[in-house]
C-alpha cells in the first residue's frame, strides 16, 4: 500500500519530449487509470513509475520517498504486462514464486504462497504447467498472480486485457475490480479502452501528447469534460460535435448560439472571453438526444430535424445517424423499439442542460454560477 | 494434375540427387584419407587408386612410436575448451550490453568486430609473434587460448547478440520488476532462455579452435602443440608419407568429427537461427 506522487515529470528521448511535465497525486488504495490514444505517453509514464525508463527531470515520490534513482528491482512495485511476459522455462508455480526466490524465501514457504494466490485466481490445477500449455486468459491470470505473490506497494498494469477476446476481457475486468476491492491496494492501470477506464477507475487521467488533459472521477469526466479532446474521448458512443456561432450573451441566461441549420439555443454557460460572432463547438452526447414528434416542444428544449442515413438496430438500443439540414451529421441513441428507417425525417429534442460548449481553442465554457446572479433579480 | 505431381516428384528427385552429390563430394576426401591410413606407403601412392587392399595398422603403430598422440590431443582439448570458456565469459556480457542497452554506435561496433575476421592472419603474424615472445607466451597453452579467444570472440558476440535479441524485452523487465538484479536477471532469466543458442555458439567455437592451424603451427614448438601441429609434423622434408599423414589426420579429426556428429542438430539449429523463423 502506498501513495505515488509525480512532480513535473519529464521524459525526453534524444530531442523528442514524450512526457511534458506531469503533476499527479495517486492516493493510497486508489485505482487510477491512465487513458488516451496510442502514442499519448501513458505507457511511458507507467514505465517511468516502474523504473523501467529513466526520468529525465522532475520527482517521483513513492510513499513520500524520492524514487527517481531507485532501480526497478528495489522499488517494491509489481507490473502486469500486455504480453504477459511469463518466464517460458518455468512452471506456473515457479513463475509466481520467482520474486520470492530472488528474495531468498525458503522453497516450502514460497510454494505455499504461490498456492494461496493460485487459489484466489483459480489456477490451482495449472501450477505444474509451463506457460506455453496455457490459454491467453490463463496466462494473464498467472501474470496477475505473479504480481499478487509479492504483495507489492503498488500494482502497475500495462494494457493487461488488450490481448484477450471480448468476452474474456469483460470477465477479467470484473475480476480485476473484485481484486481491487479485496486487496485494497494502490493500482495504476494503463488502457486505451475508455470503457475499461470508466468501469474500473476511482480516478481517470486522460493523456494526450505527453500532457494531462484532465484528471477526475469517471462521472466527472463524463459530465464535465474540460475540453473537446476529453469530451470526445470519454463516453461511448462518442459525443456529437456541431459547429455554431455565438449570437447572444447574457449574464443571466448564458450564451446563445446558432447552428448551421439556423436553430438557436441558449446554453447556461459563462461566456468568459467568448464574444458575439465567435465560432464555437456545441457538444451533445447521443444518449442525451431524444426523438420527439414534430409538434412537441417544451421550455428548455430545442428541436432540430434531420434525415436518417443509417439505422443500427441492436435490440436493446438503436443508433441513428442523422444528416442535419446544415449538412452536419448527428448520432442519436434511441430505444430498442425504435422503428425508424433509412431516409425517414425525424425530430430530435436537445436538452440545453446536457449540452457542452467549447470555444475556438477547444476549452469548455464553465456552467453559470447562479450565485453570481445579482440579488433581487 | 498428374503432370504437376510428376513435376513435383522430379523436382524433389533432382534436389535429392544434388544434395547427395554435394554431400559425397565433401565427404569423399575424408573417406579417402581414412582409407589411405590403412594402406602401406606403397599402396598409398600407387598410380591406380586402390579401393580394395589388405588393410594394415602399421601406420598407426608407427606414428604412435614417433609422437605421443595423447599429448597433442590433450593440448587440443585444453586449448579449444579453454578458449571457448573464455570467449563465453567475455562474449555473453558484451552481447548482453549490445542487445539490451544499445547506443547509436552498437551496430557499427558489431560490424567493426566482424570486419576483424576479414584481416588475413599472416598480416599480424610478426607483431603477434614478437608480443608473444616478449611476454613468454610462445609455445604455451595460455598463449593459444588467448589467440583463439581473440579470433572467435567477434563471431561469438555476433551470434549471442542475435540470440539475445530474440528474447522478448518484457520478460527481462518482468524479472526486474520481480526484484532481479542484473546478475540474477542474467543467470535466472536470460541465460536459460538463450541456452540453446549459447550451446551452439560454444560448439562452433570449439570446432573452429580445434581446426585452426596457422597460429598453432607458428606459435608452438613442443609443449603446447595441438593436433593440427601434430599433422603438420608428418609432412617432413624427406617428402610426404601419405599413409602416415592420413593416419595422423584421421586421429586428429576423429574426436571433433564424433563431437560434431553428436551435436549436429544443435549446431544446425544455432547456425540457421534467425534465418528460418
Amino acid at each position: 500500500m502506498a501513495a505515488v506522487t509525480l512532480r513535473n515529470i519529464c521524459k525526453r528521448y534524444d530531442n523528442t519530449e514524450v512526457i511534458k511535465g506531469i503533476d499527479l497525486d495517486i492516493h493510497d488504495r486508489e485505482f487510477v487509470v491512465f487513458v488516451g490514444p496510442s502514442g499519448c505517453g501513458k505507457s511511458t509514464l507507467l514505465r517511468l513509475i516502474a523504473g523501467l525508463e529513466d526520468i529525465t527531470s522532475g520527482d517521483l515520490l513513492i510513499d513520500g520517498q524520492r524514487a527517481n534513482d531507485i532501480p526497478a528491482s528495489d522499488r517494491g512495485l509489481a507490473m502486469v504486462f500486455q504480453t504477459y511476459a511469463l518466464y517460458p522455462h518455468m512452471t506456473v508455480a515457479e513463475n509466481m514464486a520467482f520474486s520470492l526466490r530472488l528474495a531468498g524465501v525458503p522453497k516450502a514457504q514460497r510454494l505455499q504462497r504461490a498456492r494461496e494466490v493460485a487459489r484466489i485466481l483459480q489456477l490451482e490445477p495449472l501450477l505444474e504447467r509451463k506457460p506455453r500449455e496455457l490459454s491467453g486468459g490463463q496466462r494473464q491470470r498467472v501474470a496477475i498472480g505473479r504480481a499478487l505473490v509479492r504483495s507489492p506497494k503498488v500494482f502497475l498494469f500495462d494494457e493487461p486485457l488488450s490481448n484477450l477476446d471480448a468476452a474474456l476481457r469483460v470477465q477479467m475486468r470484473i475480476e480485476l475490480a473484485r481484486l481491487h476491492d479485496t486487496l485494497q491496494s494502490t493500482m495504476i492501470y494503463v488502457t486505451h479502452d475508455q470503457v475499461e477506464a470508466m468501469t474500473l477507475a476511482d480516478k481517470i487521467v486522460v493523456l494526450q501528447g505527453g500532457v494531462i488533459e484532465q484528471v477526475g472521477s469517471p462521472l466527472e469526466l463524463y459530465h464535465r469534460p474540460r475540453n473537446l479532446f476529453v469530451a470526445g474521448f470519454i463516453g461511448s458512443p462518442k459525443m456529437n460535435f456541431l459547429s455554431a456561432t455565438v449570437t447572444g450573451i447574457s449574464d443571466f441566461e448564458g450564451v446563445t448560439v446558432t447552428l448551421k441549420n439556423g436553430v438557436a439555443i441558449t446554453l447556461p454557460v459563462q461566456a468568459g472571453q467568448v464574444k458575439i460572432g465567435d465560432a464555437v463547438t456545441l457538444g451533445i452526447r447521443p444518449e442525451h438526444l431524444h426523438l420527439v414528434s414534430q409538434d412537441q416542444q417544451a421550455e428548455n428544449y430545442r428541436i432540430i430535424q434531420g434525415e436518417v442515413l443509417v439505422a443500427e438496430h441492436l435490440g436493446g438500443e438503436t443508433y441513428l445517424y442523422l444528416q442535419l439540414e446544415g449538412g452536419e451529421s448527428l448520432m442519436v441513441k434511441a430505444d430498442g423499439n425504435n422503428r425508424s428507417r433509412l431516409h425517414d425525417r425525424v425530430s430530435v429534442q436537445i436538452d440545453r442542460d446536457t449540452c457542452h460548449l467549447f470555444n475556438l481553442q477547444g476549452t469548455a465554457l464553465p456552467p453559470l454560477q447562479h450565485s453570481a446572479v445579482p440579488q433581487g433579480v | 494434375m498428374a503432370t504437376q505431381s510428376n513435376r513435383k516428384f522430379y523436382h524433389k528427385l533432382w534436389l535429392s540427387l544434388l544434395g547427395w552429390a554435394v554431400g559425397l563430394l565433401l565427404f569423399f576426401p575424408v573417406f579417402w584419407m581414412f582409407l589411405t591410413s590403412f594402406k602401406t606407403e606403397v599402396n598409398a601412392v600407387s598410380a591406380v587408386p586402390q579401393l580394395f587392399f589388405q588393410p594394415t595398422l602399421e601406420n598407426y603403430i608407427t606414428i604412435q612410436e614417433r609422437a605421443n598422440y595423447f599429448n597433442f590431443a590433450m593440448n587440443s582439448i585444453v586449448i579449444s575448451v579453454g578458449s571457448t570458456l573464455l570467449v563465453l565469459l567475455l562474449g555473453v556480457p558484451a552481447a548482453y550490453a549490445m542487445a539490451f542497452f544499445p547506443t547509436r554506435r552498437t551496430k557499427g561496433t558489431l560490424l567493426w568486430m566482424l570486419s576483424t575476421k576479414m584481416l588475413p592472419s599472416v598480416g599480424v603474424l610478426v607483431p603477434i609473434y614478437i608480443l608473444f615472445r616478449n611476454s613468454s607466451l610462445l609455445d604455451t597453452r595460455i598463449g593459444l587460448i588467448l589467440i583463439y579467444t581473440l579470433i572467435n570472440l567477434p563471431i561469438a558476440v555476433w551470434m549471442i547478440y542475435t540470440f539475445f535479441k530474440d528474447v522478448p524485452k518484457e520478460i527481462l523487465e518482468a524479472g526486474r520488476m520481480d526484484g532481479a538484479k542484473t546478475r540474477q536477471e542474467l543467470f535466472h532469466v536470460l541465460l536459460p532462455l538463450a541456452l540453446p543458442g549459447i550451446a551452439s555458439t560454444a560448439l562452433l567455437c570449439i570446432i573452429l579452435a580445434w581446426n585452426e592451424a596457422f597460429w598453432s603451427i607458428n606459435l608452438t614448438t613442443t609443449n603446447a602443440t595441438p593436433l593440427t601441429a601434430f599433422i603438420a609434423s608428418f609432412s617432413s622434408p624427406q617428402g610426404l608419407f601419405w599413409a602416415k599423414l592420413s593416419a595422423a589426420s584421421s586421429l586428429a579429426i576423429a574426436p571433433i568429427l564424433i563431437f560434431g556428429w553428436m551435436s549436429q542438430r544443435q549446431l544446425v539449429r544455432g547456425l540457421t537461427f534467425g534465418a528460418v523463423k
